[in-house]
């Protein structure tokens, strides 16, 4: 009698609950692992872009100075002393006489001394004068 | 088996209803912080209806019916209290490893308290129906 009430109610029972606990430890267990999986990856990912961050581009860090040492400077970068960008405007409104390509400091001819060089107007190479037209 | 259903279904629905609070933060489509959040979500819910069915199997092996003990129902509801209360800090301080985002305890709270309150309409109409 005792033993088949054992076979009919209590082993069930303690079979569900078994099975229960194991159900709830298993989705447990799967969460946590899948969430320190995720908790890696994440710190990876973050590190990765504070890596990127940090390099200069142009791939490695020895590129990256070559570029940053022989590059030609970029539209609107500081030249140097009296300078302005090319295609700017001084402060007068007429276009930066240095920085166009008949002006002395960028004529070859010129800088090796030979010959003044003539714009296509026939008239010398220089800076207009001050806020007039040419 | 009937246990673990109610756990299964209890989830589906506890991860539904917060997914709809927490709209607004998935719109910014941070995987990792998706997927923390469903992970932790189930771990924490099963966790606590699995103490909460273990409670109430230990309760009625004592003979104790939660609907006619007064002090006992009153007892279990403070621990379920308790412990969602811990279950909100757990999510927060785990998801604000992945996304800082402001107000993000508010919608940890907000998305459990609307699971907590379906949860309870839930079994209180099992309990009416069974």
């Amino acid at each position: 009698m005792t033993e088949s009430l054992l076979d009919v109610a209590v082993w069930p029972i303690i079979t569900l609950g078994v099975g229960f606990v194991i159900l709830a430890v298993a989705v447990v267990a799967a969460a946590v692992i899948l969430l320190v999986v995720l908790l890696k990856k994440k710190q990876k990912r973050d590190e990765a872009a504070r890596r990127a961050a940090q390099d200069p581009p142009g791939g490695t860090a020895e590129e990256g100075a070559f570029a940053a040492v022989f590059a030609p400077p970029a539209a609107g970068e500081e030249r140097g002393a009296g300078e302005t960008p090319r295609g700017a405007r001084s402060e007068n409104g007429v276009p930066s006489a240095q920085n166009a390509d008949n002006a002395p400091g960028h004529s070859p001819a010129q800088n090796a001394g030979d010959a003044p060089v003539q714009n296509a107007d026939g008239a010398p190479a220089g800076p207009p004068a001050e806020g007039g037209e040419r | 088996m009937y246990a673990a259903f109610l756990v299964l279904v209890g989830l589906a629905a506890t991860l539904v209803l917060e997914t709809l609070v927490f709209l607004p933060l998935f719109c910014k489509k941070d995987g990792c912080f998706i997927g923390a959040f469903y992970c932790v979500n189930a771990a924490t819910n099963v966790s606590l209806n699995f103490l909460l069915s273990l409670a109430m199997y230990v309760l009625s092996a004592l003979g104790c019916d939660l609907r006619y003990e007064a002090p006992a129902a009153f007892l279990f509801g403070c621990c379920t209290v308790l412990l969602e209360v811990l279950i909100v800090w757990i999510e927060y301080a785990v998801l604000r490893r992945f996304h800082p985002y402001p107000n993000l305890l508010g919608y940890v709270a907000g998305a459990n308290l609307l699971s907590a309150v379906a949860g309870s309409a839930l079994v209180a109409v099992c309990l009416s129906l069974f």
